[in-house]
Order: C-alpha cells, then structure tokens, then sequence
C-alpha cells in the first residue's frame, strides 16, 4: 500500500488577539508573523495514516526504524506532501521522525492561498510522479482559504473515486482497504479497493500527530526533504491560468458589540450579578 | 437565468432547502426558471420545500441505497449537460462539497463553497461571500460568465414548509446506478440523533476550559435547569466528552437560540460562526482576551465551574449550599 498524505501549514488564528486583524489588499496584516501549525483536519490524516497497518506500533515508535515496518504484505510506504516555501521543512522532518518514508514540497513560484485548482493540479501531477499509489488523503479544508475544494479536484484530475468525511482507515485482509466515514447522524463503514481519494472529517481517534522520540528526531535528520518546483512535475508557468477565482476583496467582520464585564466579588456573585441583571427576565419569557 | 437546486440527501431536504434559501432569495429578481433535482431511495418523495420564487420543474432521481458522491455524479453531469443552467446549488454537507467542487470541475463552472451570500453584480458576474482565514474573515469572489456551482453555508432557523409542487415532476427515466466496481460493499450504522440543537431556543456551550467528563457531566443539571441544549466546541467532541452532534461551529451546527452560554471556549472563528445568530449570548473565560468575548454580549472572567453551578442554584430557587 502507498500513499500520499498532503497536508498544508497555516498561521495558528488563535495567537492573533481579534482586535490585532486587519486587512491590507489580500493579506491580513497580523498573520505575517504567527506561529505556523498543522491543520488540524490535516494532523488527524497524517496520525491515521501513521497507524494504517500498525502491528501495535511500538517497536518503530521506540527505534526509529521506517515506518514501513509493519505486516509483510500490509507494508504501507506513506509520503508526506505540502505545497509551499521552505516554512514547510520543519513540519516535514517532524513527519519523517515520526514514520513517513518519504518527505515532499513543491515550490510554487507564486502564492497559492486561493488557488485551489492550482495545488489540486500540483497534488495530482506529484502523485503522478510518485506511481504506484494507492491512496491520496487530504483535509477538508487545508489552506487559509479555506476551499474545500482540493480533495474532489485531486479526485477528478487523477480520474480516482473520492470519499468524504473520512474517521478511520484499515487493511483487509484481502489487500482491500476499509474507510469509516463519521457524520452526526451515521457511522459508514465501506470496504473498496484502491486508488482512491479520502478527505478527512471528524476522526475522533487520531486528533493528534504523535510526537518522534530523541532517537527518531536524530534519525530524521539523516534523510532528505525532497524540493520539487511545479516545472519539475511537468507543470508549465500558465498552470495556474483560469482555474480559480480570486477574491476580489477581504472583508473583516464587525465585532458584534461592546461586551459588558460582569463584575463580582467572587465567581458565585457574578452569576448572581448575571441571574439578576440579564438572565431572570430572558428566561421567564 | 435558470437555477437548479440539488438535493442530494433526501433525509435532509428541509434543512438542505433552508440554507439554500437566502442565496436564491439574493438572485431571485434574476431567476427566469428554478429547477429541484433530487435523488431519493426507496418511496418517491411527493412533497417538497417551498422555494423564494416558484419551482418551474422537480426531477426525482432514484438512486442506490446511501450512494458515494461517485454514484450520483455521472447522472448529474448527464442531467447538466441537457439543462444547460447558469447556477447549480447545494448543501454545504462534505458530499455536497463533494458534488458541487466535482460538477464544477467537469462543467468549467465557476464554483465557490460554504457560500454566505451571493449577488449578481452585472449580467453575467456573481459575486459570492465565503468565510477564509479560518472564518475570521470573510473574502467577497467575482465569479465570471456562468455556469456556476456553489454550495450554501449553514443557516439557521425553520425549515420551509413542505408542500406538494403545481409544477411538473419528471421521473428520472434510467435505471439507478449501481455500486461502483471499486466499492466492495457499504454498512451503515445510524447514530440516535436529534436536531434539538439547531433549533433550540437556549443553549449550554461547553469548551475545553470544562477540563475534564466528570465536571461536565457536573454541569448538566445546570443545562436541564436552564432549559438548554448542551453543546460543544470541537476539543470536547474529539476527546468524546460529548457525541458529535453536539458540536457547534462550521463543520457542526450553526445555531440561532435567543440565550446562549458559552463557557470555557476561546473562541476560534470556526467556532464563532456557530453563534453568529444568537440573541443574546453569555460568556465564561478565565482568559480576559479571549475572542470569545468579542462575539458575546456579555462576559464573566472566572472559573466556569462555580460561576454555571451558582447560576443552576439560582434558576431552580435552591438555598445557598
């Protein structure tokens, strides 16, 4: 089994304070500086992805060996794939001390932020070139422009079935694969057989990327961050004409209004304070 | 300009209908004909919601039992293909997207999702408003020349009423299609649900400031007093505290309640566009620059705990512990 996880970093929104936002043409100005974090939709792939054919997993968590350590046929070789500029690499070489195999970013020459038919193409040319693959896994909502387009656009462009909503992942034992998708109303549990596109949803059980050891960290630092610019994927210059919007204008949301402190002595008369000032009548009618 | 509305989960058809809604209503001096298509398992559906302007036709479209986005897209391509519309509308549901992002692929079609509001800005342009930057901003897109397929964000409120259509219904004629030879096989198991949340009058949110299941089965006594559902933001649903139809914001329910506690939140924009209709809304955060207190009305800086357990004493008319 191999896959392509790709995964994208963003600015971590909360260590922005709500009155720092603002906006300057396309760029919100207080986002330059920001810790950069893995999309949480996109950690839950990465962690799932990881635990895909784990024998119990401890054996290379401990070590440090690759990560396609794992059941004789069931071998999985999982590469890790963003789009963007050299912030990526320490994010990648989490990902290869962690278990990844292998450790992909494409250079685009231009900001992709809200060309998601652009990195849909980038992401279907780099799996392309990665051949044999079996699965491609995304978030739903990768970048800051919150698309929610890529996964099904990979889909087409690769010409692969594409499955939403994604909360867990397991090999059969016939070299099929079983997909768990999670809505609020049903658990769905579908056995297919690969290639395919999964975009991830709710997965309750992978919520976080593991954390590598002393030993993996050490051992990750031997093995490269492969570089790709979109030329060597076979993408010319004008890949990205036509193929998304542009948003014509960033609008910053108005606060609702002035939020008026409740004061007290203490936890217990500030409720009361509430109760009385602005709940009991609310709640009678 | 001719509209098609796709209703691809029937089970969701009014709440489906109800987000659609404001963005029809937005173009509606435009519409020249509005088409319903929806895909249905089992009994024919015979009533359906009542749209902005009168629907000019509904297409029922029989399909497999709970089909992939896959399954219903080919059909959709063949039935857009001879429609030949200017906008194709859905749900902002994952299959939605799904749909919608794929339709728009194939037909060269301007498409943008999680749509909030949408106008035509000259002939043949559409502008349509979306959340970015993780919902703390909103960015405005010029979307050129038609077709276009956009998919409606949540909006919260009533259904619209159902009623059997005065337009013609046209059956589907091609058999439904059948699974996939890349889908093996699919199993189902429903979760006990409600939608008590989305319509609720008043709420209880609960954050990851709650810390831990013990303190927030605590608190529920507090939400029964107060008349509320329980909700909560996404750390909580992922540490399984709470099921996931609890979860509020973006990817959960938007919600419209006249009071609204929310306590031990931060308040990430995801999350606040989850509250954005409320009335009246309460904050409780131990963190003084909290954004949570930026989409609240008003705010106690305080432990959550003693602050909730106070406030339940006091709704039920109990004396001081």
């Amino acid at each position: 089994m191999n896959l392509t996880v790709c995964f994208k970093i963003i600015p971590d929104y909360e260590m922005v304070p709500v009155h720092r936002w603002e906006v300057s043409g396309l760029e919100p100005l207080a986002l330059r500086f920001v810790r950069q974090a893995f999309n949480c939709y996109e950690e839950s792939a990465l962690e799932m992805a990881l635990a895909l054919g784990e024998t119990g997993g401890s054996a290379r968590q401990d070590s440090g060996s690759p990560a396609s350590a794992v059941l004789g046929e069931n071998r999985v070789a999982r590469t890790a794939l963003t789009v963007d500029d050299e912030r990526a690499d320490l994010f990648l070489r989490h990902l290869l001390a962690v278990g990844y195999d292998r450790a992909v970013r494409v250079a685009p020459d231009q900001d992709l932020r809200f060309f998601p038919g652009a990195v849909a193409r980038i992401i279907a040319a780099a799996v392309n070139r990665f051949r044999p693959q079996d699965l491609v896994i995304l978030g739903p909502r990768g970048g800051e422009g919150d698309h929610c387009q890529t996964g099904p656009l990979v889909a087409e462009l690769l010409g692969w079935p594409c499955l939403m909503g994604v909360s867990g992942l397991a090999l059969t034992e016939n070299g099929l694969l079983e997909v768990r998708t999670i809505t609020d109303r049903a658990h769905r549990i579908y056995t297919v057989a690969p290639p395919l596109v999964l975009v991830t949803g709710h997965a309750l059980d992978f919520s976080c990327l593991r954390v590598p050891t002393l030993n993996q960290k050490l051992s990750a630092r031997k093995k490269p961050v492969e570089t790709l610019l979109p030329a060597d994927l076979g993408l010319s210059v004008g890949y990205l004409a036509g193929t998304d919007p542009l948003p014509a204008e960033l609008i910053l949301p108005a606060p609702k209004q002035t939020c008026t402190r409740i004061e007290g002595a203490d936890p217990r008369e500030k409720a009361r304070n509430l109760f009385d000032r602005y709940l009991k009548s609310r709640l009678v009618s | 300009m001719k509209a098609v509305a796709v209703i691809e989960d029937i089970r969701e058809m009014g709440a489906h209908a109800r987000d659609m809604i404001p963005l029809l209503s937005s173009v509606a001096d435009r519409l020249t004909s509005l088409e319903l298509w929806v895909f249905y398992t089992g009994t024919p559906p015979e009533a359906f919601p009542c749209w902005p302007v009168p629907l000019t036709a509904v297409h029922r479209m029989a399909v497999a039992h709970d089909p992939v986005p896959d399954q219903l897209l080919d059909l959709l391509m063949r039935k857009a293909a001879a429609a030949d519309a200017d906008l194709y509308l859905f749900a902002g549901t994952d299959n939605g997207n799904c749909l919608a992002a794929r339709l728009g692929f194939r037909l060269k079609a301007g498409t943008c999702l999680g749509v909030e509001s949408c106008h035509m800005t000259g002939e043949t342009t559409l502008a349509a408003v979306r959340p970015v930057f993780g919902s703390r901003i909103q960015a405005r897109f010029v979307l050129d020349t038609p077709p276009w397929c956009l998919s409606a964000a949540q909006n919260p409120g009533r259904n619209p009423a159902m009623a059997e259509p005065v337009c013609p219904v046209c059956d589907h004629p091609q058999p439904a299609p059948c699974r996939p030879p890349w889908l093996t096989s699919t199993r189902v198991i429903p979760i006990e649900t409600d939608d008590r949340l989305s319509g609720a009058d008043r709420i209880l949110v609960l954050g990851n400031g709650v810390g831990s299941q013990d303190t927030l089965e605590r608190l529920k006594p507090v939400a029964r007093a107060l008349g509320a559902q329980m909700g909560a933001s996404r750390p909580v649903v992922m540490n399984g505290w709470l099921p996931l139809d609890r979860l509020v914001g973006v990817s959960g329910s938007v919600t419209a309640p006249s009071v609204c506690i929310v306590a031990g939140v931060s308040g990430t924009g995801v999350f606040c566009a989850g509250i954005r209709h409320a009335g009246f809304v309460v904050a409780v955060n131990t963190d003084p620059d909290a954004p949570v207190f930026r989409a609240a009305d008003v705010g106690i800086v305080d432990d959550l705990v003693p602050v909730l357990l106070e406030l339940g004493r006091l709704i039920r008319g109990d004396e001081p512990a």
